[in-house]
């Protein structure tokens, strides 16, 4: 009874903002009319237009960083490429098309080798986007409960037997697909790297402006963001360097 | 004998022509007749700037140094004029007459070719007059008295000086004798000094009279340099030797006609000047600038561009001009302090300064060229110049402005500089990217998420509840069973018996068929709440397989078979073979046997 009414209450709040995103989904078709017809900047101002009414999608930004690609503002394209995959990192054109946008970055950092399980981990992780894997822990928790409920119930040894394994190993991967989707949401929520914005940019030992120079980065290179101080930010490069930049001289994935 | 051509005279001459436009190059030789073994000088001078400058081959002679090349500068009336000459010294090596060819050299363009020389080589012995025809002690005598009349002598402006500061030496001749050949035997060694000639010997020679002890002198300078010291501690200013001609009254027996035209006599002597010891000190360490590179003097500096906008990948011309007197032939092109992206080349430099007597003045201009490779907004912090001021004794930093650049982004695409140093991947780099994407797979307000929304939350929440309730249900159930089978079991004699009562009136109101349904139900429930058996699985094979799990259960096994189907058939088919009676108390004899048996 209660179920009932919570699913009733959940399509109804559907109901209510469906105008809204089928008027986004309109202007998104537009802007793909547009590029389509190689009128880069004109579909580039209609999705800038939907970021700004607060759509979350990872398409939305890959198309806007394929038109800033085309009007060669790569850190700008990066940036949005790298939104995309934060919200679905199994978009993998998205991924595809970053690694030609960083192509043409002056930057080439050569990072530390990552370990192999954590290589493993991201590979996981890059399987679904946050929502898919929320449902996959929820199905997956359902089975879960129901092979228990068998185990309780039947007498026979062997059947208790299929049926508690299978409860834990679901019960296992419900829990791993949660903390997928957490860690998602987390991801999305903070922003822990940005994109360099300036053309060139030099990288200071300390967060003030008279101190020594360590290094120079150019536009489209991705930062670690380890801390901020004021308007200084200090980033952290693949390679282990680390140093200050004004926050305004880079964006926040 | 024959006499040779003077230094002197042709320096007169040289003064003469000097103004002449056109390009002389020319060969003189210290002397034209010479000794075997004798060493003597050959220049090549030319009266403007040349450039590869190719020596001739000195067949008969040894060449024992040479080219010395020797540049000079003077201004005269505003306009610049530039010398330089080429000289050797030569020994000859055997007698005869030996022409020594033309050197050549290019000035602007065109090839000059100088005059050749002819050398007669004597004897040695014959060309010296100063080789020893009367006896020794004469000579040392008359070179005694020669050394009173001739003498070079070295003067220094100052005696001390701090590293870097200027001293000016002058090296003179002293003469109360006619001289006739003035030849260079051996050039001060000024180690630890950077030297620059003011004069030297070879240019023209301005005679003075200077009194010296109420005598009065011919005086010539010879060499003017002004040094800079380059290291602390006493540096010496070796002696100048040069070799003169003078001519002194013959004191040979005289002859009538040399008493009348009176004889003189030629002889070469090697007068050699004083040396001198310079203290230099060290730059005192307190307060030296970090960037000091050891310019002393007075500087101003001045640090300007070209141009202050431009375009990524264009050039920028940073001109650094130092201004002022000071060791200026000492300084290095200072590092300005560029962005770090910035592509800089080595400075041009440029030499305005003059060194004259009294030290180096004007400026030298460092000129960077530098390309912005990215665009933005660029400055180059200003330059610190440090210098030693030898007035105050202090040093002194002097700040340049600093410069700011607005760079706009090139014509061309700013990375294809570096495109060669790419990484292996380029291949993909005529790929284009993939196409947009026209549907979506997530499209929603950002408030929107499945995960961490109510109905995810609620969901779980669900799930779990449900789980709970069916766990506690099934637990229920099975509480419920365990239980219900436990009471049966502890009752079974109880209803057993209950049952037994109730056939046995069945038996005594002769109901027969009554009675042998009694005690089969009685039996069967017996056993069903004894073993846990439901009603449904109840059956003969199923009671047999339960008494077989009690041990020393045989004799009862065969008891029970027997009553049970006697109990059926009797129901069934009204007829027995045993007495209703018998039943009754095997039935019974049964339910106690089994009792004691579990217990």
């Amino acid at each position: 009874m209660r179920l009932k009414i919570l699913l009733l209450l959940f399509l109804f709040s559907k109901f209510l903002i469906a105008s809204d995103i089928d008027q986004a989904l309109v202007q998104f078709d537009s802007a793909n009319v547009a590029y389509a017809e190689a009128d880069f900047e004109g579909a580039q101002k209609q999705y800038e237009a939907l970021l700004e009414s607060n759509v979350l999608s990872d398409d939305l930004h890959y198309n806007l960083a394929n038109t800033y690609f085309k009007t060669n503002q790569i850190s700008l394209a990066i940036l949005h490429y790298e939104k995309a995959l934060k919200i679905n990192p199994s978009n993998e054109d998205a991924a595809f098309n970053l690694k030609i946008a960083n192509e043409k970055t002056v930057d080439k950092i050569e990072s530390l080798p990552e370990l192999f399980i954590y290589r493993w981990w991201k590979n996981v992780y890059q399987l679904f986007y946050m929502d898919q894997w929320a449902i996959l822990s929820i199905s997956l928790l359902a089975i879960s409960l129901l092979l228990f409920v068998a185990y309780l119930i039947f007498q026979v040894i062997a059947i208790k037997k299929v049926s508690f394994y299978g409860f834990i190993l679901f019960l296992i991967v419900a829990g791993l697909s949660w903390v997928m989707a957490a860690n998602q949401k987390a991801n999305l929520e903070k922003s822990s790297h940005g994109i360099i914005m300036e053309p060139s940019l030099n990288v200071v030992s300390a967060p003030s402006s008279g101190s020594s120079q360590l290094f120079v980065l150019h536009e489209g290179t991705k930062v670690k963001i380890v801390q901020e101080d004021e308007n200084w930010v200090e980033i952290a490069l693949p390679n282990g360097n680390k140093g200050w930049i004004l926050n305004e001289s880079v964006a926040s994935i | 004998m024959i006499k040779k051509i003077s230094i002197l005279l042709f320096a007169i001459y040289l003064s003469s022509t000097a103004f002449a436009d056109s390009v002389r190059f020319e060969a003189i030789a210290s002397s034209t007749t010479v000794a075997v073994g004798q060493r003597f000088q050959v220049t090549f001078s030319l009266n403007t700037k040349g450039e590869n400058f190719i020596a001739p081959v000195f067949h008969k002679f040894r060449q024992l140094s040479g080219p010395n090349l020797s540049n000079s500068m003077q201004y005269v009336n505003g306009q610049m004029s530039q010398s330089m000459s080429y000289s050797f010294i030569l020994v000859a090596n055997e007698e005869g007459t030996f022409t020594i060819g033309g050197a050549s050299i290019l000035v602007d363009g065109k090839n000059y070719k100088s005059n050749s020389l002819e050398i007669k080589v004597v004897k040695a012995g014959q060309a010296t007059p100063i080789t020893p025809n009367r006896n020794q002690n004469n000579q040392n005598q008359n070179e005694i008295d020669l050394k009173d009349y001739v003498f070079v002598k070295t003067f220094v402006d100052k005696s001390s000086a701090f590293i870097g500061e200027k001293l000016t030496v002058t090296f003179k001749l002293y003469s109360r004798l006619t001289l006739t050949n003035l030849t260079l035997e051996k050039l001060p060694v000024l180690n630890g000094f950077w030297t620059q000639d003011v004069r030297t010997i070879y240019d023209k020679i301005e005679l003075s009279r200077e009194q010296v002890n109420g005598v009065v002198y011919q005086v010539a300078e010879l060499q003017k340099s002004v040094l800079y010291p380059q290291r602390s501690g006493d540096l010496i200013i070796d002696p100048m030797e040069i070799k003169v001609g003078v001519q002194t009254q013959s004191q040979r027996r005289q002859s009538i006609f040399d008493q009348i035209f009176g004889s003189y006599e030629s002889k070469e002597v090697i007068v050699g000047s004083n040396a001198l010891k310079i203290k230099v000190e060290a730059l005192p360490t307190a307060g030296k600038p970090a960037n000091f590179s050891g310019a002393v003097g007075n500087f101003t500096i001045d640090l300007v561009a070209n141009k202050d906008s431009i375009k990524a990948n264009e050039a920028i011309d940073v001109t650094l001009t130092i201004k002022g007197n000071g060791n200026f032939p000492l300084l290095s092109a200072p590092k300005l302090n560029f962005p770090a992206d910035f592509e800089t080349y080595d400075p041009d430099v440029s030499n305005n300064f003059k060194t004259t007597a009294a030290g180096s003045a004007g400026s030298k201009v460092f000129k960077y060229l530098v390309i912005p490779r990215h665009s933005g907004k660029f400055t180059i912090e200003p330059f610190q110049f440090g210098f030693f001021d030898l007035a105050t004794k202090r040093y002194k930093v002097i700040k340049s402005d600093s410069l700011q650049f607005i760079v706009s982004k090139g014509t061309e695409s700013e990375g294809t500089v570096y495109r060669g140093s790419r990484k292996s991947e380029i291949e993909i780099l005529n790929d284009d990217i993939r196409y947009i994407h026209q549907d979506t797979s997530i499209f929603l307000l950002a408030s929107e998420g499945f995960y961490g929304s109510t109905v995810f939350y609620t969901l779980i929440f669900l799930l779990i509840l449900l789980f709970a309730v069916s766990y506690f249900i099934i637990k229920k159930i099975k509480a419920k069973n365990s239980n219900l089978s436990q009471v049966r079991q502890s009752n079974a004699v109880k209803v057993a018996k209950k049952r037994m009562a109730k056939a046995k009136t069945y038996l005594s109101n002769q109901e027969n068929s009554k009675f042998y349904e009694e005690i089969s139900t009685a039996l069967y429930g017996y056993f069903s709440d004894k073993f846990g058996i439901s009603v449904a699985e109840l059956s003969q094979e199923k009671i047999l397989d339960f008494l077989a799990k009690i041990p020393e259960s045989g004799a009862v096994q065969v008891e029970v078979k027997s009553v049970l189907e006697e109990a059926e058939m009797a129901r069934f088919a009204s007829t027995s073979s045993t007495e209703p009676n018998a039943l009754y108390n095997k039935s019974i004899e049964i339910i106690r046997t089994i009792e004691n048996l579990n217990r």
